[in-house]
């Protein structure tokens, strides 16, 4: 397992699209902590452009990965290999390269300009939207053979969490804002883990106090240690549950 | 292993495109959710930049070989995040940088083809320029306005006239063609005196002219997606020369502004991207396969019923009216677009064969 995945993580860092998704991510986080005397605002625009930027890049970059590299796992499914040992091997190389351009290019500036909680928090938070939505692109790639499909699949989950799923939540709030909706809100982002991440940064900075009502219940849970830890957890899960699906059905399928 | 971009660039245009929409839906007066409190004041730099700009650069740069030149669309999509979430300034400057690459494209192509419509392409994206750099410096849609007019003019029939290039076209008309352009240029810099009916004049003869020569009409005679594509360019054509009558209304009222904008940038504009649409996007994604549906004559009808009533609702200030007609715009021209994505889904794709895969010839085979 650990060759396969050594294989497909140096295969992957000699690309020149993760070169260029890293070079990308340091001009990024460099201009913002350098352009702005404020690192706090620098910090809240990084965050945003992250939440916009990595979920999309993993998950296509990882669909696009599995769909390329079907004649090689097909190869490696004829060696004396479990299926599960092949399928992980590639997960944990395409995380752990996407992981290593992430912490390059956000992590490196983030610790020089801001190493404080909060940035450590924006690291962390990044690094497992990353992770789930690997998970996802791999989940979304083993649920159908064909790549035009499994593609579009990749984009409508991209969608759905970047904008769809706001949406419903908004709606929802609209339509019920007469009843309390703190508590059902907290689960209601734990739902997505973009908006899992984005919480959990906004709740260790200032601004968290403009965010009203909802807001102070979101600090509460939040900036505690518990919470934090809970948010992490379900984080995790997001990481966890669409891998360990997808492997399920990865090794009950025909090649 | 090769990553194209355009699957990382077309997702985050159509992001631009739904927020644009949806700042339109919300700029109309419907009570919707706010969903990204910045956009609202952006319909116009992400519909016209983010999304539409971007979209014809990649268009633009998928025929080159030079993959660095990429970074031109990257530029343009880049003006979402930035408007967005770090400041309008920011988005409208990635705005001029795209539109600077788009026209260094331009220039390499001209030179490199010396085709009558990659000039007025060139031309266009002079005018691209000047639009974006004058929203970034002025912050003002009416002051950017002439500029995206002409580049959409200049560009719509610069690829028409590249796209038909086999068709015989009179010495006369051609000439005929360069006089309306012509006018439309000096129109625009005389839109705010009394002679604001030379742009008038100019965009009802465009319109016209294209509706003579272009060979949308000889489509009509064919069935399946070459008659739609036909119906559809003239119902495009027909909104440029129906553009130019409604501004020929003599008054400043902002009702008469909404109606020209919206008759130009969504009767023409829109309408030319619904034409295009099924040849484009599957030879830029790299399928070979040329999706329709007789239901995509349902979503172009509504398309044109739906700008009638928005116009119909300017021009008599009826604002229930208006906003109906905003709404079924853009649930026209999203339903459109996820019905292309549904026949893309579930038709038998196959990856394009390499020798095979320029785009230009996918489309050139298609047109003819």
């Amino acid at each position: 397992m650990n060759k396969v995945t050594k294989y497909v993580l140096y295969d992957i860092i000699r690309n020149r699209f993760v070169m260029g998704y890293t070079l990308l991510l340091a001009a990024v986080s460099l201009s913002f902590f350098s352009f702005d005397s404020d690192p706090n605002k620098g910090l809240l625009s990084l965050l945003n452009i992250i939440l916009m930027v990595v979920p999309l890049v993993s998950i296509i970059f990882s669909t696009i990965h599995f769909y390329n590299s079907y004649e090689f796992i097909e190869l490696l499914s004829a060696q004396p290999l479990s299926r599960r040992s092949i399928f992980l091997s590639e997960y944990i190389g395409v995380a752990a390269s996407l992981s290593l351009a992430f912490l390059i290019g956000v992590g490196i500036p983030t610790m020089i300009f801001e190493g404080t909680e909060r940035g450590i928090i924006l690291i962390i938070s990044g690094l497992m939207l990353t992770l789930s939505f690997v998970s996802l692109a791999f989940l979304a790639a083993v649920i159908t053979r064909d790549k035009a499909k499994g593609m579009g699949l990749a984009l409508i989950i991209w969608f759905y969490f970047a904008l769809v799923y706001d949406g419903l939540v908004l709606g929802i709030l609209f339509s019920f804002s007469d009843y309390p909706l703190e508590k059902v809100m907290l689960v209601l982002t734990a739902l997505n883990p973009t908006d899992l991440a984005r919480i959990m940064v906004l709740m260790k900075m200032d601004i968290s106090a403009l965010m009203g009502f909802t807001g102070a219940v979101f600090q509460d849970f939040f900036s505690t240690d518990y919470g934090l830890i809970i948010a992490l957890s379900v984080l995790m899960v997001w990481v966890i549950w669409p891998v360990a699906l997808a492997t399920r059905i990865f090794r009950k399928k025909d090649l | 292993m090769k990553i194209k971009l355009i699957y990382f660039i077309l997702p985050l245009a159509v992001l631009s495109m739904l927020l644009g929409v949806y700042a339109g839906w919300l700029r109309l007066g419907w009570n919707f959710p706010i969903l990204a409190a910045q956009a609202t004041a952006l319909h116009g730099a992400l519909m016209v930049g983010s999304f539409l700009g971007t979209l014809i650069a990649v268009e633009r740069v998928a025929i080159l070989k030079n993959k660095w030149i990429w970074i031109v669309p990257l530029a343009f999509v880049s003006s979402l995040p930035l408007l967005l979430h770090v400041s309008p300034a920011a988005g409208y400057f990635a705005l001029v940088a795209g539109s600077i690459g788009y026209f260094g494209v331009s220039v390499y192509n001209y030179k490199k083809y010396r085709f009558t419509g990659d000039l007025l392409l060139l031309i266009g994206a002079v005018f691209q320029f000047f639009g974006h750099l004058a929203l970034a410096l002025t912050y003002s849609y009416p002051m950017a306005l002439a500029g995206w007019m002409a580049f959409f003019v200049f560009t719509i029939v610069g690829e028409r006239l590249n796209l038909t290039r086999f068709l015989p076209v009179k010495k006369n008309d051609r000439r005929e063609l360069f006089g309306w352009l012509g006018l439309f240029v000096i129109g625009l810099f005389l839109y705010h005196t009394d002679y604001r009916f030379l742009v008038s004049i100019s965009m009802a003869g465009i319109g016209q002219w294209l509706i003579r020569n272009d060979i949308a009409r000889h489509n009509l005679n064919k069935t399946g997606s070459y008659r739609f594509l036909g119906i559809t360019l003239l119902s495009g054509y027909s909104w440029l020369l129906f553009t130019g009558l409604i501004a020929s209304l003599n008054t400043t009222s902002p009702w008469v502004y909404d109606a020209v904008l919206h008759a130009f940038f969504v009767g023409f504009v829109l309408t030319m991207i619904l034409a295009h649409a099924p040849i484009i996007f599957p030879s830029l994604l790299g399928f070979n396969a040329k999706p329709y549906h007789p239901i995509l004559y349902g979503w172009v009808g509504l398309l044109q019923v739906s700008i009638l009533l928005r116009i119909a609702g300017d021009l008599s200030q009826y604002i229930t009216l208006r906003q109906w007609g905003g709404l079924l715009n853009g649930l026209a021209f999203l339903g459109y677009l996820i019905t292309i994505a549904f026949l893309l889904g579930t038709h038998k794709t196959k990856a394009v064969p390499k020798r095979a895969a320029d785009p230009t010839k996918i489309i050139n085979q298609s047109l003819s």
